[in-house]
């Protein structure tokens, strides 16, 4: 296993993502280790935040990288990495639960999950913007936390989702105006 | 309904900082990946990686090299055997129409290819005279005839009515048989006098490759061609002026 000042210096790897994937297009298994590290957590705790459960969120983990590496060679990345990652961590959360049969399979069950892993209380914070979450609609919640918390310009939400780049501006624009409205939530926009 | 609501002002959807740090703190690291993982990626990537490097400066250049070789070979054997008339076959000079033997149809086809001004062959004098002219039609022709006459293998003959028989005996001699005579008419390198005589040209029954007439085994075509149903046809009104008489 690899010692942490290793991996400190894979993350701090000044390459970009599009250097990294040129280097795995020519067989260099070290870019690849340090895109894993660089969006390791981010896929665990999207695949988390799908499945609800941990361990099926490592086993996404592994999957998606799994699908990602036998992309090489010849993969072209042409939007930000999480563009390309998103989906496939989303897809193969589903077939994981599906799998695992603990719950229905369909999307009204997977984003059921995203609901209550939302409005578990955070007891650290006393936080409220849980629950408020949790009273946005699943599409609206979907588009926000793309932007504000996987980090994802508009128009990756829109690619990432398949949705005009209208429809994501709009169901943001709402998102907001609720968490505005909302007593839980309203303190932050004031 | 309310999606449909145009939103293009993007000062509109910044989250203040507050809210976001609320949401980022909300979702931060939840899942604890276990180094056991990390050694499982770093195991499969290198794994497979390292099989395309293996892979990759090794059969590429040789195997294209190889295909590009195999190719040119193949275009120029290809190339070599087409514009080749024959296809590959060799036939002897006298098989003008190249169907594997020497016979009367050959020198028909060279009959008429003189006839109509056709391509010729310079293999095609076969008396050596340095022309290429009904002597040669003759040659190949009684060629085709002397070759049935020494055919290593079994002849079949038909029975000639006697009358048939009688007269080919009687009038072929050296022209070695009345097939031939009907021929050179049918090709206008005879006039039929000797038809004009009363001569009766035998036909051998079809399917039958070859019949004896006059002393000599003649070949005849194996199915009834063209060419064998004209000289058929010339020599017909002898047979009426013999019934008539």
């Amino acid at each position: 296993m690899m010692a942490a000042p290793v991996d400190d210096l894979r993350e701090e790897d000044p390459r970009s993502d599009q250097q990294l994937i040129a280097a795995i297009n020519d067989g260099d298994a070290d870019a690849f280790e340090v895109l894993y590290r660089r969006y390791r957590d981010w896929v665990a705790n999207l695949a988390y935040r799908f499945t609800g459960d941990r361990e099926l969120a490592l086993d996404v983990l592994q999957e998606t990288f799994l699908y990602f590496l036998r992309k090489f060679p010849g993969f072209i990345l042409t939007a930000q990495l999480k563009t390309f990652l998103y989906p496939a961590v989303r897809n193969l959360s589903i077939s994981a639960r599906r799998k695992a049969g603990r719950f229905q399979s369909d999307e009204k069950e997977l984003e059921q999950i995203e609901t209550a892993l939302t409005t578990e209380p955070d007891l650290d914070r006393g936080d409220t913007v849980a629950a408020a979450l949790a009273a946005l609609s699943n599409e609206h919640r979907e588009v926000l936390l793309l932007r504000f918390v996987d980090g994802l310009s508009l128009a990756e939400i829109a690619s990432v989702l398949g949705i005009p780049l209208g429809t994501v501006k709009s169901r943001l624009h709402n998102a907001l105006g609720t968490l505005r409205r909302d007593p839980r939530t309203k303190q932050h926009f004031e | 309904m309310s999606e449909l609501n145009p939103h293009t002002e993007d000062e509109d959807l910044q989250a203040p900082n507050s809210l976001v740090e609320a949401l980022n703190h909300l979702y931060k690291e939840r899942v604890f990946v276990p180094p056991a993982v990390d050694d499982a990626m770093s195991r499969e990537a290198r794994k497979h990686l390292q099989r395309l490097q293996r892979t990759k400066p090794g059969w590429k250049p040789w195997l294209s090299w190889a295909a590009m070789a195999a190719c040119l070979t193949l275009a120029i054997w290809l190339g070599e055997r087409l514009t080749r008339p024959s296809g590959g076959k060799s036939f002897a000079r006298e098989d003008i129409n190249r169907d594997g033997r020497v016979d009367i149809l050959d020198a028909f086809a060279l009959a008429r290819k003189i006839e109509t001004g056709g391509i010729l062959d310079p293999r095609w004098d076969m008396n050596g005279d340095g022309r290429i002219d009904r002597a040669d039609v003759n040659a190949i022709a009684a060629r085709a005839v002397s070759l049935a006459q020494a055919g290593p293998g079994p002849k079949r003959s038909v029975s000639i009515p006697a009358r048939s028989r009688d007269a080919g005996e009687e009038n072929v001699g050296s022209e070695k048989g009345p097939v031939l005579l009907a021929f050179r008419i049918c090709c206008g390198l005879d006039n039929g006098d000797r038809l004009d005589r009363g001569d009766e040209p035998p036909v051998a029954a079809p399917g039958i490759r070859s019949f004896e007439a006059g002393g000599v085994s003649v070949l005849a075509n194996p199915e009834p061609s063209v060419e064998t149903e004209r000289a058929r046809t010339l020599a017909e009104p002898a047979e009426r002026k013999r019934n008539r008489s």
